[in-house]
C-alpha cells in the first residue's frame, strides 16, 4: 500500500527558550519490507538538520537553535510504500530452524535482541508463570509468539493514560493495563526470556475508516521478531496481528530508549508538547 | 635497620635471595645501611607535610561520606634499570596499539567480534559499550589518548598486566609530585644514579593532545574539561592542565553551536578543537546519555561525530578495559598484530562459562574474585584473608549473577621495603605505567609505584591505606661506583 504520512509536532514552552538542541527520528525506515519513496523536514523557526544513521540502522536528525523562540515545529512529510507480509504463521519450523535458534552463532549474532533492558526488566519467576502455559501448548517458536501475541492482546486492558513513557514491563504485567509501548516492552520481555531474539518497533499504523485497530492517533509501537531463515516478524500485541501492509515502519531498537522519536535540551522553562499525524492512503478511491 | 627484614615467599625488588642486594640497588641499599632513622623519621613528616601543604589529596568514599586525604609517601623507590624498562616499553606498546586497534575494530566493522575471537554479546551488552559513537571516524583512529596500565610482579619477577585503565586513568600528578618531594627532602639519594628525568614530560603530552586535534588541525585550541572542585581527582585535573598549558574548564564554560564546540571567555565564544576530558562517559552530554547530568555539554556528541572536536580519551573506552574483556587482551594481540603477547595478563577466570564457574566455586578461599563493575579494590573478595561467613556472603552474591564476575589466583605481589620508623618492612607493590597515543605512541617513564602499607596487605589503592615511592627509570649509562 502507498501512503502519505505527515507529522506534525509543536512544543509550546512556557517562557521563551534559546540554546536549544534536539534530536528526532522521523524518517520511515527503507528496506525490504517497506520503501521510502519521498521524506521531508520543516523546522519552524527554520533550521538546517544534521542527519546521521545510528547504530541500528535508524535515521537521526539534529538540529540547533540559538536564539530566543516561544514555539517549536516539526514537520515531516514521509511517502511509503508497504509491501504485505509474507510470513504465514501457520508455518511449521523445521528441525533445522529449531536448531539454529537455540545455536551459540545465532544467540551470538543477535545478542543485542536477546538481553535485559531498563524497560523490559521482570523478574525471572513472573515470566516463567506467565508464559509456561503457553510453551508447552506451542508447537514452536513461531507457534508461541503468535500464541503469546494474542495472550496478551486478550489479557490486557488497553487504556491511555493509565502508564507513561517509563513505565517497565514488570510494571504493566501486575497493572494489566498500558498502551502499545507498554504491550511491546511486555512482549519483548517475554519473547527474549524463551530465547526468541526480539525487537521494539515505532511507527505508524494505517487505521483507516472501518479498521477495528487501536492505535495513540495513528503512531504506534509494536515489534519484531527473528527466526532463523525468516527475517524479522513483525507483530503487533495491541490488535492481535501480524504487522504487514498498514504497519509503516519508522525506526527499530532493543526498546523505546534507542528509538525516542523527539528529544532535546535547551535553556528556558517548561513545554507542552502536541503531535498531530495523518496517514493518507494514496490508493484509496473515492467511492461513489 | 634491616634486621627483621623478611623474604617470604615473594619476590624481592631489591634483595635477592641471599639478602643480597641487586646490582642496581646497591647505591641505595648502602646509604639506607648508614642513615640513621630519627633523621628519616623528621624527613618522612617533611615529606608528609610537603604533599598536604600544596593540597595533594585524594577523596575517600565509604558509606557515602567523603574524606579528603594525602597519599602517604614511601621514599624507598622502585628502580627499573635500562634493559629491564626497554623490554616493559615494548610491551605496553604492543598493548596499547592492540587495545586501540580493538576500539576503533568494535565501534566499526566488529571485525573480531564476527571472528568469534571475542564472544559478541560480552561486547555488545557491555555497559560500556556505547552504541551512540558507533561509526564516528576519530583522527589518527587513536581511540586512547592516555592509558594506565597497572603492572605487578609475580615470585618469579615477571611483569603481568593486572588492569588496562582506558577511561580516565588518574595519578599523573602524584608521579611529578613523589619525584618533586623525594628530590627536595632526599636529594643526596640520588647519588650515584642516573634518573630519567621527567622535565619532557608535559611537552610530550602536550604534542599529544596537538596531534589528536580534528584535520590535523595546527596550533588548536586544547582544554580539559573537569566535573569541578568536588571530583577526587580534581588535584590531577588542575596540575595537567596548569602543567601542560591547557584551560581547566568546566561543562558549564562550554558550548555546542551549529555542531561546534566553543568556550565562554571574557572576549566572547572561542573555538575549542581538543577536549581532554574527565568526566566519564555517561555525564558527558545529557542529548545522548544521562538526561539528568548536569556536569556535561548538551551537543558534544553530535560536534565529535560531525568531525570538529576530538574528545580523549574516546567516548566508549570502557568497552576495553572491562574486567572480563581484560580476559581477551592476548587474544586482541595476536589477532590485531599477529604477534605473541610480551607483557602477560594474570590468569582470569570468567564466571560466565559454567566450567570456570565451578572451579571458582570450588576454590574460593585461594582466589581474588572481583566484580566486573567495581573499581579501585572495592567490592572483591580475597580468599586466603576472607573468613568463612565473608566467604558465603560472597558465594551468595556471586551465585545471583554469575556473568558479573572474574577470578584470578592470589597474586604474589612483589615487594619493596618500606621505612617504619626503625626498620624497614617488606610491603607489596605494583605500578601503573601512563602511554600516550598520538602520532607516535610514548610510554612515559616510569610511573606510580603503589605500595600496600599495611604490612600483609596486597590492596596498593590509595582508597584503602595505600601509599606511593618514586619510580626510577635508570639512564642506558652504567651505575657510577
Amino acid at each position: 500500500m502507498k501512503f502519505e504520512v505527515t507529522q506534525t509536532s509543536s512544543y509550546e514552552y512556557e517562557r521563551p527558550v534559546r540554546q536549544s538542541i534536539n534530536q528526532f527520528r522521523l524518517r520511515p525506515l527503507h528496506d525490504e519490507m517497506q520503501s521510502l519513496e519521498s521524506y521531508s523536514a520543516t523546522i519552524d523557526p527554520a533550521s538546517p538538520t544534521y542527519g546521521h544513521v545510528d547504530y541500528w540502522g535508524n535515521y537521526v536528525e539534529t538540529f540547533y537553535l540559538w536564539g530566543e523562540h516561544h514555539n517549536l515545529s516539526i514537520e515531516t512529510v514521509s511517502k511509503v510504500e508497504t509491501r504485505p507480509t509474507e510470513i504465514d504463521s501457520t508455518l511449521v519450523l523445521t528441525s533445522e530452524q529449531k536448531q539454529e535458534l537455540k545455536s551459540h552463532a545465532f544467540k551470538q549474532a543477535y545478542a543485542e535482541y536477546l538481553v535485559d533492558r531498563d524497560y523490559t526488566i521482570i523478574s525471572e519467576e513472573l515470566m516463567k508463570q506467565e508464559t509456561n502455559e503457553l510453551w508447552a501448548q506451542s508447537r514452536d517458536e513461531l507457534d508461541f509468539v503468535v500464541n503469546l501475541n494474542e495472550h496478551i492482546y486478550n489479557t490486557m486492558t488497553y487504556v491511555s493514560g493509565a502508564t507513561n513513557v517509563l513505565t517497565t514491563a514488570e510494571e504493566v504485567l501486575y497493572q494489566r493495563t498500558g498502551v502499545c509501548q507498554d504491550f511491546t516492552h511486555l512482549m519483548l520481555a517475554l519473547c527474549r526470556y524463551r530465547g526468541i531474539p526480539a525487537r521494539y518497533v515505532s511507527g505508524y499504523i494505517y487505521i483507516g475508516e472501518n479498521s477495528a485497530f487501536r492505535g495513540d492517533a495513528a503512531t504506534h509501537a509494536w515489534l519484531e521478531v527473528k527466526l532463523p531463515g525468516i527475517g524479522w516478524i513483525g507483530l503487533d500485541p495491541t490488535n492481535n496481528t501480524i504487522a504487514s501492509e498498514q504497519h509503516i515502519r519508522i525506526a527499530v531498537g532493543r526498546d523505546y530508549s534507542d528509538i525516542s522519536p523527539l528529544k532535546g535540551v535547551y535553556i528556558g522553562g517548561a513545554h507542552t508538547l502536541g503531535v498531530s499525524v495523518s496517514v493518507k492512503n494514496l490508493e484509496e478511491r473515492v467511492s461513489g | 635497620m634491616f634486621n627483621s627484614y623478611k623474604l617470604g615467599e615473594f619476590f624481592d625488588e631489591m634483595l635477592q635471595k641471599d639478602r643480597l642486594p641487586r646490582d642496581y640497588c646497591r647505591p641505595f641499599h648502602e646509604r639506607l645501611n648508614v642513615v640513621d632513622s630519627r633523621d628519616l623519621q623528621e624527613r618522612y613528616e617533611l615529606a608528609q607535610s610537603d604533599f598536604l601543604r600544596q593540597g595533594i589529596t585524594f577523596t575517600v568514599y565509604s558509606e557515602n561520606e567523603g574524606m579528603e586525604r594525602t597519599m602517604p609517601f614511601d621514599f624507598v623507590p622502585k628502580i627499573i634499570p635500562p634493559d629491564e624498562w626497554a623490554e616493559l616499553e615494548r610491551g605496553l606498546m604492543q598493548r596499547f596499539d592492540a587495545l586501540n586497534a580493538f576500539l576503533d575494530d568494535v565501534y566499526h566493522e566488529q571485525q573480531i567480534l564476527k571472528d568469534g575471537v571475542i564472544p559478541r554479546d560480552l561486547i555488545v551488552n557491555c555497559q560500556h559499550f556505547f552504541e551512540q559513537v558507533a561509526g564516528i571516524d576519530l583522527p589518527r583512529r587513536q581511540h586512547i589518548f592516555m592509558a594506565g596500565i597497572d603492572l605487578i610482579r609475580d615470585d618469579t619477577g615477571e611483569y603481568r598486566v593486572l588492569e588496562d585503565n582506558l577511561r580516565n586513568p588518574s595519578g599523573l600528578s602524584y608521579v611529578f609530585q613523589n619525584r618533586y618531594v623525594m628530590r627536595k627532602v632526599y636529594p643526596e639519594f640520588f647519588n650515584q644514579y642516573s634518573v630519567q628525568s621527567l622535565e619532557q614530560q608535559f611537552s610530550y603530552l602536550h604534542s599529544s593532545m596537538a596531534s589528536l586535534a580534528p584535520q590535523n588541525k595546527s596550533n588548536p585550541t586544547i582544554v580539559l574539561l573537569t566535573p569541578g572542585i568536588h571530583n577526587s581527582a580534581y588535584y590531577d585535573h588542575s596540575y595537567i592542565a596548569q602543567r601542560s598549558g591547557v584551560e581547566l574548564v568546566e561543562g558549564r564554560d562550554l558550548v555546542v553551536r551549529d555542531r561546534e564546540v566553543f568556550m565562554k571567555t571574557a572576549r566572547g565564544l572561542k573555538q575549542v578543537d581538543v577536549i581532554y576530558r574527565r568526566i566519564d562517559d555517561e555525564f558527558l552530554d545529557p542529548l545522548e546519555f544521562r538526561e539528568d547530568s548536569l556536569l556535561g555539554v548538551p551537543g558534544l556528541v553530535d560536534a565529535y561525530r560531525a568531525g570538529n572536536v576530538s574528545i580523549i580519551n574516546g567516548i566508549g573506552n570502557g568497552v576495553a578495559d572491562d574486567k572480563a574483556i581484560y580476559h581477551f587482551v592476548p587474544d586482541m594481540i595476536r589477532y590485531y598484530l599477529n604477534e605473541e603477547p610480551l607483557v602477560k595478563n594474570v590468569k582470569t577466570y570468567l564466571l560466565r562459562y559454567e566450567d570456570q564457574l565451578e572451579y571458582v566455586l570450588d576454590h574460593l578461599s585461594e582466589l581474588v574474585v572481583k566484580h566486573t563493575n567495581a573499581s579501585g579494590g572495592y567490592n572483591m573478595l580475597i580468599g586466603p584473608h576472607a573468613s568463612e561467613e565473608e566467604i558465603e556472603a560472597y558465594r551468595k552474591q556471586i551465585l545471583k549473577n554469575p556473568s558479573e564476575f572474574i577470578a584470578q589466583p592470589t597474586i604474589k605481589l612483589s615487594r619493596l621495603p618500606a621505612f617504619k620508623g626503625d626498620r624497614f618492612a617488606a610491603c607489596h607493590i605494583d605500578l601503573r605505567v601512563f602511554i600516550f597515543g598520538g602520532e607516535k605512541t610514548h610510554v612515559f617513564p616510569g610511573g606510580l609505584t603503589r605500595v600496600a602499607l599495611k604490612e600483609g596487605s596486597l590492596v596498593v589503592n590509595s582508597s584503602q591505606g595505600g601509599g606511593a615511592k618514586d619510580t626510577w627509570v635508570l639512564e642506558e649509562s652504567p651505575v657510577n661506583v
